[in-house]
C-alpha cells in the first residue's frame, strides 16, 4: 500500500472513531437519545400536564390537530424534568422545541415521547413543522420556564 | 540531438508529490470536521 494511501485511510478511520465515541457520550452518558416509539394499547383523547415530583418531574401529555397543539400552554419550575408524550387525532404533524433537542414527529394512532430538562427559565415555544393544512403557520404552543 | 520525450524509466525517477490532491484532502477533513462539530455542539448546548 502506497504511503499516502495508509496515511489517508489511518486519518479516515480515527475520526470516525472519533465521530463515533462523541455519539456514543451524547446518547448513552448525556441520555440524548432519538425519541422513544412507545407501544399503548389505548392513546389518551385530551392533553393535559401531570405534576409527577412537585419541582422535578412533570409529564405532558399532547395532542396535536388541525391547527393547534393541546394544551396550548403550560408552566413548569426552571431545573425540572419533562417527558413529553405525543401523539396526533387527524393528519401527521411535526413537534420541535425552540432552543431543546426536542424533535418529533406526531402520527395519527401511535405515541412518541421525548424527555427534556429545563433549566432555563423562559418560554420555549412549540412549532409544528411539518405541513399540515392551510393553517399550519398558526400552529405552536408554549412550554414556559418559570424560576424557582 | 535533442531530446523530445522522457523515457518511462526517467520519469519514474522524478519525485511526484500531488499536491492539489492533499491540499484537498486536507480541507475535506477540516470542513467536515467543522460541520459535524458546529452541529455537534449545538446539541450539547441544548441540553440544559
Amino acid at each position: 500500500m502506497d504511503k499516502s494511501e495508509k496515511l489517508a485511510l489511518t486519518l479516515g478511520a480515527t475520526l470516525l472513531g472519533i465521530f463515533f465515541f462523541a455519539t456514543l457520550i451524547l446518547a448513552k452518558a448525556l441520555d440524548q437519545d432519538v425519541p422513544e416509539c412507545i407501544t399503548a394499547d389505548s392513546i389518551y383523547e385530551n392533553g393535559e400536564l401531570i405534576e409527577i415530583e412537585a419541582n422535578e418531574v412533570y409529564q405532558v401529555k399532547y395532542v396535536s390537530k388541525m391547527w393547534a397543539f393541546e394544551p396550548a400552554e403550560i408552566t413548569i419550575p426552571a431545573g425540572s424534568e419533562l417527558d413529553i408524550y405525543l401523539t396526533s387525532h387527524d393528519v401527521v404533524h411535526g413537534f420541535y422545541v425552540r432552543g431543546k433537542n426536542v424533535n418529533m414527529m406526531a402520527v395519527p394512532g401511535t405515541l412518541n415521547k421525548k424527555t427534556a430538562v429545563f433549566n432555563r427559565p423562559g418560554v420555549y415555544p412549540v412549532y409544528c413543522h411539518e405541513y399540515c393544512g392551510t393553517g399550519h403557520h398558526f400552529m405552536k404552543a408554549e412550554i414556559i420556564v418559570t424560576p424557582n | 540531438m535533442k531530446k523530445e520525450h522522457q523515457s518511462i524509466e526517467e520519469f519514474e525517477k522524478e519525485k511526484f508529490v500531488p499536491k492539489g490532491a492533499i491540499a484537498f484532502f486536507v480541507l475535506m477533513i477540516i470542513s467536515f470536521l467543522v460541520m459535524w462539530f458546529s452541529v455537534y455542539l449545538l446539541i450539547l448546548s441544548r441540553i440544559y
